[in-house]
């Protein structure tokens, strides 16, 4: 069994967990409910110099509420953020500069809509390791709690990799 | 080069919106975004997710929907190439160890350079990642080069705990907050702080683009953030292939110019930016391509150095590859061809090579030159070169007395090595003794004439580290660094004057004629020239006439 796969039942077994309070919040959004899946999660091989690593998964949602992703903890980083890579600037790339600026934001509520799969991932949506305590060697793995809006906290486990 | 750690909390922002934009102006660039993408094919990353406007993409605010900036299948025929192909931009900036850098010192391989922070932790180390996959599908060596845009957090110290995490010979970047918004202007990267309620403080929005430089230090593509491998590798294959639009303004002066250079070459005042000239292989079945980096060929005792590729620039020259030169001369072709084996040198250690061939010439004039190479398979190929040797060389020949002059030294500065050094971390013992002094009082000494800031030439590498390592090795020998040109205080930090369309040399490099920098002269305790080693110079060769100046 794969460590995804792994954290996907342990995902499952806290969601089981955690299903009523979901309910309750999922009548305020048109009824149903969220159920999400976390799968192939990974942070990234970085030193701790970098000081800010990320991680990467795949956020599924296969009830019939959406969810939201709100915030999120790790014991390898001080604090924990949801970050977007964003383009900025002018859009066109060309020869006379201004363009291909990248930037990051955080974001507060990243949402998963119900029957949807949100993929955080290079160059887009990040899990931020703000403050790393170790460097992240590969092969390694580190505990990453997700908070959702309704069906609360799960845990997930990234291995770490180069890529 | 002398402050590398600029204060905190200065961070530019440099050809760039202020941000936040305004939602009319999101809207307008999404839009435009969007058109872009439509006409080019293109993913544009996530930038409708900026936009809050309902013309915006179905779910783009909820995050339900992502605009990927991975690689897209039109990807590959994706024109990144830019036209006219032009030299590279100048990147001289302090490398990780705190050493001056420069672009050129790469010059032979193909180099992949990009700009971010340490402090980025997902467009910067995806971009790395990249890069790392892409070499593995590169044939021969390629150069990377991570320049940073945020200097107030990232020291040479900084970028060199980041770049060795990579184990990969890479290049770390910094500069002063001027230095880096100066060479990124000239890049066409654009960056700006971006202030955000995050724990981990200011991100820096910036140009993720990668610029790839030839072996001929052009800059030929312009490759956009997550490309990813396939492509990197594939455009640095394709270098060689690639048929450019504009002929490529390669310095072609006649094989004679360097030895035949006007008179006033004795007289410098100001250096000739590319002193070599570039002779191609004058048959098609040879595979060899040369480059007499010397200036200075005389009748008598020489010592050129020359730097051998193949066709697609990649070096040829190798520990293991020997090295045979023959010279014939072409107004007397009855005398007696001089054969001479070169012995191989390291430009900059583990990158950039050379051969230097050591030989007496009979007679002024011009000859015609061969190289062979062969490495450990056989013969690798031959090339032919034209060169002249004049009757006198600017610079005073070996057994000549070494001029007297006045050298800068600690005392005249008060012990600021700032003020008479580019170099970042100057050696005190460099700068105790003026040459006049030495001479005086018959010591043998090192006089080297380089400026690890402002050197122009392709020569210019690791020079002056190289003799602070190896002078610890000779306690008998007085070692004196002096900067070619006249400097001038430019608030702590020194910079050459300017004369006519170059930098103007100071009294001891006209003193000791040199055309072009840097020069390393050996002097005996008995005044004389030793050692003349002119842009390119082995540690042990510098070794041998350390040797023959102290009698040892």
């Amino acid at each position: 069994m794969t460590p995804a796969r792994r954290l996907t039942r342990l995902g499952g077994l806290l969601i089981a967990a955690l299903v009523v309070a979901s309910v309750a919040a999922g009548c305020s959004s048109g009824g149903g409910t969220a159920d999400v899946k976390v799968t192939d999660a990974w942070a990234r091989a970085s030193s701790a110099v970098a000081s800010a690593g990320a991680a990467y998964m795949k956020i599924e949602n296969t009830g019939s509420a959406a969810d939201a992703l709100i915030g999120a903890s790790s014991p390898a980083a001080t604090t924990v953020e949801v970050h977007e890579t964003v383009a900025m600037g002018s859009p066109a790339p060309d020869a006379s500069g201004d363009g291909g600026m990248m930037g990051m934001q955080p974001v507060k509520r990243l949402e998963i809509p119900a029957g949807g799969t949100v993929e955080l991932k290079p160059g887009s949506y990040h899990i931020m390791l703000i403050g790393l305590k170790q460097d992240l060697k590969v092969g390694d793995s580190i505990e990453i709690t997700l908070t959702f809006e309704k069906v609360g906290e799960i845990k997930v486990t990234a291995t770490v990799r180069e890529s | 080069m002398t402050d590398g750690t600029p204060g905190k909390g200065d961070a530019q922002i440099v050809a760039a919106s202020p941000r936040p934009m305004a939602p009319t102006r999101l809207a307008l660039l999404t839009a435009l975004a969007l058109g872009f993408a439509a006409l080019a094919g293109v993913a544009i990353g996530t930038v409708a997710w900026l936009s809050l406007p309902s013309a915006a993409p179905p779910s783009s605010t909820s995050g339900g929907a992502i605009w990927p900036v991975s690689p897209t299948p039109e990807g590959l025929t994706r024109d990144t190439a830019l036209r006219p192909v032009a030299p590279a931009p100048p990147l001289q900036l302090t490398d990780q160890e705190g050493r001056p850098f420069d672009l050129a010192s790469l010059r032979g391989t193909p180099v992949l350079v990009f700009f971010g922070y340490t402090h980025c932790p997902d467009v910067c180390p995806t971009n790395l990642a990249d890069v790392r996959d892409a070499l593995k599908l590169i044939d021969g060596d390629v150069g990377v080069v991570f320049v940073t845009i945020d200097p107030s957090r990232d020291d040479a110290a900084a970028m060199k705990q980041y770049v060795d995490y990579y184990q990969a010979g890479y290049v770390g970047l910094t500069g002063t907050d001027d230095e880096i918004r100066t060479t990124a202007g000239a890049w066409g990267v654009s960056y700006a702080k971006v202030e955000s309620d995050s724990a981990s403080g200011y991100a820096m929005a910036h140009t993720a683009d990668t610029f790839l430089v030839d072996a001929e230090g052009r800059l030929r593509h312009r490759i956009w953030f997550g490309a990813g491998p396939e492509i990197l590798a594939a455009r640095v294959n394709g270098l060689a292939t690639e048929v450019l639009a504009t002929p490529a303004p390669a310095a072609t002066p006649p094989p004679s110019l360097p030895a035949a250079a006007s008179p006033a070459a004795s007289t410098p005042s100001a250096p000739t930016p590319a002193p070599s000239s570039e002779v191609p292989s004058p048959s098609p079945a040879t595979a060899v391509r040369v480059r007499l980096e010397s200036t200075v060929v005389r009748a008598g005792p020489n010592r050129i150095v020359v730097t051998v590729s193949d066709p697609n620039n990649r070096e040829l020259a190798t520990p293991d590859v020997a090295a045979t030169f023959t010279f014939r001369s072409t107004d007397d072709p009855a005398l007696a061809p001089v054969e001479v084996q070169g012995t191989f040198i390291w430009v900059v250690r583990g990158g950039k090579a050379a051969y230097v061939a050591e030989m007496t010439l009979p007679r002024a004039g011009g000859y015609d030159a061969t190289i062979t190479l062969h490495g450990p398979a056989g013969r690798i190929g031959s090339v032919g070169f034209v060169l002249v040797a004049r009757e006198q060389s600017p610079t005073p020949p070996i057994g000549a007395p070494a001029p007297s002059v006045r050298t800068p030294i600690a005392s005249d500065v008060g012990g600021n090595l700032q003020l008479i050094s580019s170099d970042v971390f100057p050696d005190p013992r460099f700068y105790e003794h003026s040459v006049d002094e030495l001479l005086a009082a018959h010591r043998p000494f090192v006089f080297t004439i380089y400026s690890p800031a402002f050197c122009p030439t392709t020569a210019c590498g690791p020079l002056l580290r190289y003799l602070k390592e190896l002078a610890p090795e000779f306690p008998a020998m007085t070692f004196v660094h002096a900067e070619p040109y006249v400097m001038r205080d430019m608030g702590g930090r020194i910079q050459p004057e300017y004369e006519g369309n170059g930098y103007a040399w100071a009294a001891w490099s006209q003193a000791y004629g040199i055309p072009v920098e840097p020069y390393v002269f050996v002097v005996g305790a008995d005044g004389r020239i030793v050692g003349s080693f002119e842009l390119i110079v082995g540690s042990d060769e510098i070794r041998a006439a350390i040797r023959t100046a102290t009698g040892g």
